[in-house]
């Protein structure tokens, strides 16, 4: 080891210290942005995934999506105006694509 | 010479001394209470468990802090080379016992707690039958609970810790038993010997107390004599006494005597020559950087080797860490290892210099005091064996670390 | 158009959220591994691991959010706070507001250490592997629709990762290098009780 003295020692650390904060702060700022962009793609992976939107678009037509993800979800709009099937409870709640 | 007060009366070799001679001898434990403070601040009691504190600050502090204190006797005596709380113990519990009645009168106590080494069955034994034996209803709800067998077991927060969360691990965080101890509460934690003296100053007052000691030290004080002397045990002596005039009680000491360690293996080491004239009282080698501790007197000859002993109780020390942190566990470790290596294979300059870094460097560091005590007694080697320390040939065989080694 | 919106965003804020919370696990799990490298000093494990969580909160907060005001659910706050109290998958939606809840207890507690000391802390901070799990259930739960092939992929890969460190850090034990000293004292000065 070479010989240091305390000073320069003491120096390094709190500059390695200083580094390693700064690497967590822009690990931090990365995770954010790419929750961000996170919730972005998944909207789109969602919106696709679901029948009857291939967009975020205020269609209608309940036509299945032409993105060729599959689909688990099988149901399509049963009532005559509903482009997205929102809930399976059967409890009658109007959906509608329209605005 | 001797002035025997604690251990006045029948032969110590009958045991413990029954209630009924208890108070034949002594007469009832007297009625005192609050204002006992007071005489125990004209006295000047130091306590005897290790730190010499003055007793009437302690108790003022206590009684300031809240109410209904918890009184702790501590019986733990963790030093492996004293012996003087256990035959205390197992010669005299009623004194014991009388001085934690004074204090829990003194301060409204809520409770009593005996906290005896678990190792130390005569002590046990004494303590469990003198208290069945006693009347007063703050004794009989006093609790007798084991000390565990490790060194630091025995310091004040540990045996706090011990009452609070039955883990009897020591640390210098706030807030202190004094302040905030068992339940909350503002805790006296005592050395039984301390608790004896207060069991007679409440009887006879301060001015007796006063009456004993030399050279400006007060009362008397039990010391264990250890090591290279003919009659080693535990003598009662006035405070103020010199370390060669207790060497002469033991029988003597060896011509060829080397140095003598002062306090156990919390206090520090002293070239015989200047022990010598030492006075034995707390005031006094406080002017010398040293403290009386627990009173342990040990005496090691020139025959014996000064690296060695340093080695085997750096080592002993270092095993007693409780692994709460890293610089006692590992800087004790550290500095046992390279004194085991000046012992074992001879002085080298890199350990030597290794010692004295890593001594300065552990000091304070600790989440209690246990590494600066064991610092402490390290650097006081280094000074008085420093002859030996840089010429050491190798010739100590290495042992498997041991507890409660003498 | 805003109702599918807020749909859209609910489910994928979910989804960000269950991968920030394993994130946010698998470092805790790292962290009592302290491992530590040149340039990435110990407390920086730790670090990242208090700050993704607050992350996490912020992106749960938004898939509670946009779902509760979504008019089409009709959920309404109380189903966000009290477990089970939705019409809407009343079961695994419920098992969202349990998991969400244990969360925020976790990281308030974690904020209030001073408060409440450290073994209360550790206590509920234990939370969190109930917290996990639950979560990844009700994501499963909430919807025949969750079972679409992005989302069962990201789930899939997150219980992986996690099961994955959870045994590693069974198997290479705490680096801890005075766990085991600290161990042996502890039963040593343990109360007994009088001999």
């Amino acid at each position: 080891m070479t010989r240091m003295n305390h000073l320069e020692e003491v120096q390094s650390m709190i500059s390695a210290r200083g580094r390693a904060q700064r690497l967590l702060n822009t690990l931090t700022a990365g995770v954010a942005v790419a929750a961000v962009a996170g919730v972005g793609a998944f909207g789109y992976l969602s919106a696709a995934t679901l029948p009857g939107a291939t967009s975020l678009s205020t269609s209608t037509i309940s036509t299945t999506s032409s993105s060729g993800t599959t689909s688990s979800s099988s149901s399509f709009g049963l009532s005559s105006s509903s482009g997205t099937v929102r809930s399976s409870s059967g409890s009658g709640v109007a959906v509608s694509g329209g605005s | 010479m001797s002035r025997l007060r604690l251990l006045a009366g029948p032969d110590l070799s009958l045991g413990a001394e029954r209630l009924h001679a208890h108070i034949e001898r002594l007469g009832p434990p007297p009625v005192v209470r609050g204002a006992l403070i007071d005489v125990l601040e004209t006295s000047g009691l130091t306590g005897r468990g290790g730190a010499s504190f003055p007793v009437a600050r302690k108790w003022r502090s206590v009684a300031h802090h809240g109410s209904g204190p918890v009184v702790v006797a501590n019986g733990a005596e963790g030093e492996p080379q004293s012996l003087k709380d256990r035959v205390l113990m197992s010669t005299r519990p009623h004194l014991v016992l009388d001085g934690a009645l004074l204090a829990a009168r003194a301060l409204k106590a809520s409770q009593v707690v005996l906290y005896v080494g678990e190792e130390h069955r005569a002590s046990w034994a004494a303590m469990a039958g003198a208290l069945a034996q006693r009347p007063e209803p703050e004794l009989r709800r006093a609790r007798l609970v084991a000390a565990p067998h490790r060194y630091v077991a025995g310091e004040s927060s540990a045996a706090v810790h011990l009452l609070e969360a039955s883990i009897a691990s020591p640390t210098s965080k706030p807030p202190e038993p004094h302040i905030a101890g068992v339940g909350g509460a503002p805790t006296l934690v005592q050395n039984v010997e301390t608790l004896a003296h207060i069991a007679l100053i409440g009887r006879y007052g301060a001015d007796w107390f006063r009456s004993a000691g030399r050279r400006g030290g007060a009362g008397t004080v039990l010391i264990t004599i250890a090591g290279a002397v003919p009659s080693p045990g535990v003598v009662e002596i006035e405070a103020g006494t010199t370390v060669r005039e207790v060497l002469d009680m033991a029988g003597g000491s060896d011509p060829a005597a080397r140095a003598v360690l002062i306090g156990g293996y919390f206090g520090a080491w002293v070239d015989f020559t200047t022990a010598q004239d030492l006075a034995l009282d707390p005031a006094a080698l406080r002017e010398h950087g040293l403290g009386l501790g627990c009173g342990v007197v040990g005496v090691i000859s020139a025959r014996g080797c000064g690296v060695c002993e340093t080695a085997r109780i750096m080592r002993y020390l270092a095993g007693e860490s409780s692994a709460q942190c890293g610089p006692c566990f590992f800087g004790l470790r550290a500095l046992a290892d390279a004194c085991g290596r000046i012992a074992e294979k001879g002085s080298n300059a890199d350990d030597l210099a290794r010692l004295h870094r890593w001594a300065r460097d552990v000091r304070g560091r600790g989440a209690c005091r246990h590494p600066d005590g064991a610092v402490t007694f390290l650097q006081s080697a280094l000074h008085t064996f420093a002859p030996e320390f840089s010429a050491h040939p190798a010739h100590w065989r290495a042992q498997a670390p041991g507890r409660g080694v003498a | 158009m805003t109702d599918q919106l807020l749909w859209y965003t609910t489910r994928a804020a979910g989804a960000v959220s269950l991968v920030l919370l394993t994130a946010v696990v698998i470092l805790g799990v790292l962290s009592a591994l302290r491992f530590k490298a040149a340039g990435w000093p110990a407390f920086l494990t730790t670090g990242l691991h208090r700050n993704v969580a607050l992350v996490t909160l912020v992106f749960l907060g938004l898939h509670i959010v946009t779902a509760v005001v979504d008019p089409f659910t009709n959920l309404g706050w109380v189903s966000a706070i009290v477990p089970f109290s939705s019409y809407y998958r009343t079961f695994w939606l419920g098992l969202g507001t349990i998991a969400a809840e244990l969360l925020v207890a976790v990281v308030v507690t974690s904020l209030l250490r001073g408060l409440i000391g450290h073994a209360a802390w550790r206590v509920i901070h234990w939370l969190t592997y109930a917290s996990w799990p639950i979560g990844v259930i009700h994501g499963l739960g909430t919807g025949t629709d969750a079972w679409s092939a992005w989302f069962f992929g990201v789930t899939c890969a997150c219980v992986a990762a996690v099961g994955f460190a959870v045994v590693y850090r069974l198997v290479a034990g705490s680096r801890d290098p005075l766990a085991a000293p600290r161990a042996s004292f502890r039963s040593e000065v343990e109360r007994k009780s009088e001999p």
